[in-house]
């Protein structure tokens, strides 16, 4: 009993009470000592030789409780109820509880003798076995144990509830039969003990420690018991009823959708949520291992994420991808088609939707219909994505230029040479246009005339978009570097080195920078020192920009992953997988974060959980990030089309 | 602080700030820390409340306030802690640790605050040894890892983030006291506030508390470690249960207790002025989160601040150790 919960008392420090009852001592001139069975803090077994039968060897256990309390009228309590629960289970009859013979109290400890049963543990067969238990067997050992708990529910005029089912507590016999052993009887001597506990049970309900026992509760515990057979994570070393956050199915491929569901009703931390009793739950398994006979488990080869309840239908999608979750196929308000690849970010204002294309085009479509505007030709691609500033629109392009745009016309007001392909996206704020080019340099420059107001030299190309704001402007390097420059002189305020590239464009709330590097590390900085707080570590080069909504950052990896962070902790929230890298960076509306991925998917999934409501297929890998406005995603793909899908 | 500069000294120093009754056979007279008589809390050293003479009963105070005539744009932050053995225990097992600095850097000085409250828990080994020990470790690991290099050079960037150094001394503080032979078991709470310009960076295992009282509100800012608030969190427990008080006392993390840890981090901006408390369940359990707002928004100096709290957990009935760490800023 309570191998691995330790208990601490932070009142004092007693003694520990240890019974040390040695082979060859003899209780009740009977039943004599042969060896130690298990030691807990109030409990032991032992093995004893009933002496009654001096001509043979009869073997038995016999089970010590301490009487904890000094109070006699308490002590006197517990002695009853102790002698009251031995002769009620001297009463059973069942072959997977083991016979109790005797019952008596010396001094302050009171004895159990039970019919020895010899076999192994199914702790001790965890501890021996390598090899995962597989559904079919758990099955059949949870049938023989719901089988002998079904008995024990059903005693008149109370049920029987075991209160202390847990694989320690289960016997495999020379039979491989199952057998109960150690009743949760010594329960009764530990209420006394209120000092400073360590861990938990780990297999008991919720409501136990209420002081409620029910048969319910030992439900909840079969299923504990089963989740960690299938699972070899031991509950007692993990925080308690957190059996939901450890899917059987993402480590025992064995298991069914169906056999989970079965064993998270166990789980329910209600006890109106699980089922009733034993029987009910007897039921419900056969119906599984029926149902499975034959079927060769297609599900079990798809573990369901972390991030998604369990059950959810398998993740085989039907011939048509683009439907949301009811099943309504999703379609785009409308989309237009440019003449090469879309890679970049659109720009959207009251009635136009901007965006840059491999075309070497920036083009100008209606917000409402998609219809085609005008389009303004630069010499090279563009894989900047356009800003709006007051009535022009500005946009880099790998010709080397920066060029500001007539919103209304799309005539060219100025363009403003660097010494290299610009990628980085402008910015603007306080009549300036902030960008970085392939050249080394960053720039600030004059929105309305195109003169140069400052340029900083970084040594390598910027290729990520500045975050500014009053005082400062934010970017990443080439080289590694992440920036902090004076806004009003580009003078260097503060510089912090990631181990690769800083492609990712910086975002600042509450003072705290984040930024993804090539580095495989998603970076929170103090926006004001540069001093960093933490960093998040995904598999892959993370190029995707990060954005933060309610405390939440969400950021797409090279892993193929989008990433639900704590700003606070800097700890993972949820993840969601998709089948692909994802470059492009994830955009927020209401309660849904969109993000496209290689895969060729735009996808929406729920801010809170990220469990997916929709995805879109596209004709190609969707690098390029959406902009949501007004509930539309405007986002293009690398099949030349620019798409406006309702969130 | 001079000291902080050679690690032994500074060793030395965090010591004697520490050794709430470390040595039980040793009643020592005063150390350097201790407060004068005209201390607020003479009243809890009247004589009847020391119930075993073996142990040195001790409350201190320590303040470090600037004078009145501080210029207000600078940043400004003071701090008062107070440790009371409480109504019922023998002994205090608490610890806490109070350091209010600033560091000169290029433009301005960085206001540096590190704080931390241990309520150790006794098996074989003392919990006040685990609680001393636990604010010992990862006091010298954080001082040397962020504050003496912060001294070397103020102006450029920490690479290593805050956060993992905090983590690494509470890593540091659980394997100093961890013992894998369960006879040597002994544990304690640790809460870690470090204010490092405008940010709080806070490493937290276990039941103590940290508190931030903003201008609007008083805010919880970590998540008990608890048996019971884990029965709130999964809907089996409402608040005001009576069988509360018989678990408040389960634990379900605890350092010293397993050689892996999980550690609880948090990091916010600080508002540009308000309190922070660090204090242990002997206060927090005592009193409700509307009583320690009230007392942290009383005017009066952070000494008379810590000793009203002590007090009022004392009149509620004082049944653990009590100590808070009282942290005034202006940013």
């Amino acid at each position: 009993m309570g191998r691995t919960t330790r208990q601490l008392s932070r009142k004092s420090n007693k003694q520990k009470q240890r019974s040390g009852l040695q082979p060859g001592d003899t209780l009740q001139d009977r039943y004599r000592i042969v060896g130690t069975l298990g030691v807990g803090g109030f409990s032991s077994v032992y093995q004893a030789r009933d002496m009654r039968f001096p001509a043979v060897t009869k073997l038995c256990a016999v089970k010590e409780m301490v009487i904890a309390t000094n109070d006699p009228q308490l002590r006197q309590l517990t002695i009853k109820s102790f002698e009251r629960e031995a002769s009620m289970l001297a009463m059973l009859n069942h072959p997977a509880i083991p016979d109790v013979s005797d019952y008596f109290t010396e001094g302050n400890r009171s004895y159990l003798v039970l019919e020895l049963i010899r076999g192994k543990d199914l702790q001790n067969w965890l501890e021996e076995h390598e090899e995962m238990v597989t559904q079919q067997d758990a099955i059949e050992w949870a049938l023989q144990l719901c089988d002998a708990l079904s008995y024990l529910h059903t005693q008149k005029p109370q049920p029987i509830v075991f209160r202390d089912m847990k694989p320690s507590n289960v016997m495999l016999d020379q039979h491989n039969r199952i057998r109960l052993i150690d009743f949760g009887i010594a329960k009764n001597f530990e209420a006394d003990n209120k000092g400073t506990m360590i861990g938990t049970e780990g297999y008991s309900p919720p409501e136990q420690y209420r002081g409620e026992a029910t048969p319910a509760g030992d439900v909840y515990a079969l299923g504990a018991t089963l989740h960690h057979l299938l699972t070899r994570k031991d509950p007692r070393l993990e925080p308690p009823f957190t059996f939901a956050e450890r899917p059987m199915r993402t480590v025992n491929h064995s298991v069914s959708a169906a056999f989970e569901a079965v064993v998270m009703r166990c789980l329910a931390y209600a006890p109106k949520e699980r089922y009733a009793d034993a029987l009910a739950l007897r039921e419900a398994l056969l119906l599984v291992a029926d149902n499975e006979k034959g079927i060769d488990d297609q599900i079990g080869d798809s573990p369901a994420r972390p991030a998604k309840p369990v059950s959810e239908p398998p993740k085989k999608e039907p011939v048509d991808e683009n439907k949301t979750g009811s099943g309504i196929l999703l379609k785009p308000i409308w989309s237009f088609k440019c003449e090469d690849e879309i890679r970049s970010k659109a720009a959207v204002s009251n009635e136009q939707v901007y965006i840059g294309a491999y075309d070497n085009n920036l083009y100008a479509l209606s917000r409402d219909s998609g219809e085609f505007r005008w389009k303004f030709p630069t010499s090279d691609g563009v894989g900047s994505s356009p800003c709006i500033y007051e009535d022009h629109v500005y946009i880099g392009s790998s010709d080397r230029h920066l060029y500001a745009i007539n919103a209304r016309t799309g005539r060219m007001s100025w363009r403003f040479e660097t010494g290299g392909p610009i990628y980085s996206s402008p910015s603007a704020y306080f009549d300036h246009i902030f960008f970085g080019s392939d050249d080394s340099n960053f720039y600030a420059v004059h929105a309305t005339r195109g003169r140069l107001a400052w340029k900083t030299n970084v040594y390598t190309a910027v290729r990520s978009s500045p975050f500014v704001d009053d005082d400062r402007v934010f970017f990443g390097t080439e080289g590694g570097y992440i920036y902090c420059l004076e806004v009003s002189t580009g003078k260097i305020k503060w510089q912090f080195q990631a181990k690769r590239s800083v492609t990712s464009s910086p975002t600042v709330v509450d003072e705290m920078l984040v930024v993804g590097a090539l580095d495989n590390t998603v970076y929170a900085l103090d926006a004001g020192t540069g001093w960093a707080i933490w960093r998040f570590p995904t598999r892959r080069p993370v190029i995707s920009s990060p954005v933060i909504y309610d405390g939440t950052i969400f950021v797409g990896s090279a892993d193929g992953n989008l990433y639900a962070i704590d700003m606070d902790s800097g700890r993972q929230l949820w993840v969601f997988e998709t089948g692909g890298q994802i470059s492009s960076s994830p955009a927020i509306w209401e309660d849904a974060v969109c993000v496209g991925a290689t895969d060729g998917f735009v996808y929406s999934l729920t801010t809170k959980k990220g469990e997916m409501r929709w995805r879109f297929k596209t004709g190609g890998p969707v690098i390029s990030s959406p902009t949501i406005v007004d509930g539309v995603i405007y986002i293009g793909s690398t099949d030349h089309y620019i798409y406006a899908l309702p969130v | 602080m001079s000291p902080l500069t050679e690690p032994e000294p500074m060793k030395h120093q965090a010591h004697e700030y520490l050794d709430v009754d470390v040595d039980d056979d040793v009643v020592t007279g005063s150390s350097p820390a201790k407060p004068p008589d005209t201390s607020p809390l003479t009243m809890v050293r009247e004589p009847d409340e020391v119930q075993d003479g073996s142990t040195r009963i001790e409350t201190r105070i320590l303040t470090q306030r600037q004078p009145e005539t501080a210029l207000l744009d600078s940043p400004y932050l003071g701090s008062a802690q107070i440790s009371h053995l409480g109504a019922i225990r023998e002994r205090n097992e608490d610890s806490c640790l109070a350091i209010t600095s600033q560091i000169a850097g290029h433009f301005q000085q960085i206001p540096f605050g590190l704080y931390m409250v241990a309520d150790g828990m006794g098996g074989h080994m003392n919990g006040h040894e685990a609680s001393n020990m636990a604010i010992r470790v990862a006091s010298r690991h954080i001082l040397s890892n962020l504050y003496l290099p912060m001294l070397q050079d103020a102006g450029s960037p920490l690479h290593i983030p805050v956060q993992e150094v905090l983590v690494d001394a509470v890593e540091k503080a659980n394997d100093a006291i961890y013992s894998p032979d369960p006879e040597l078991d002994g544990g304690t709470t640790l809460t870690i506030a470090l204010i490092l310009g405008r940010r709080l960076h806070i490493a937290h295992v276990g039941d103590s508390r940290a508190y931030l009282l903003r201008e609007e509100e008083l805010e919880q800012i970590t998540d008990d470690h608890s048996l019971v608030r884990r029965l709130q969190d999964v809907g089996q427990l409402a608040s005001d249960d009576e069988l509360l008080q018989n678990m408040r006392h389960v634990l379900l993390r605890a350092v010293g207790q397993g050689d892996e840890l999980e550690v609880d981090t948090y990091t916010l901006r600080l508002p540009a002025n308000g309190r922070l408390l660090l204090c242990s369940d002997g206060l927090s359990g005592m009193i409700t989160d509307g009583e320690i707002e009230e007392i942290l928004r009383q005017d009066g100096s952070l000494t008379e601040t810590a000793d009203t709290l002590c007090r009022a957990a004392l009149k509620a009935g004082g049944h653990d150790n009590i100590t808070a760490v009282v942290i005034d800023f202006t940013l």
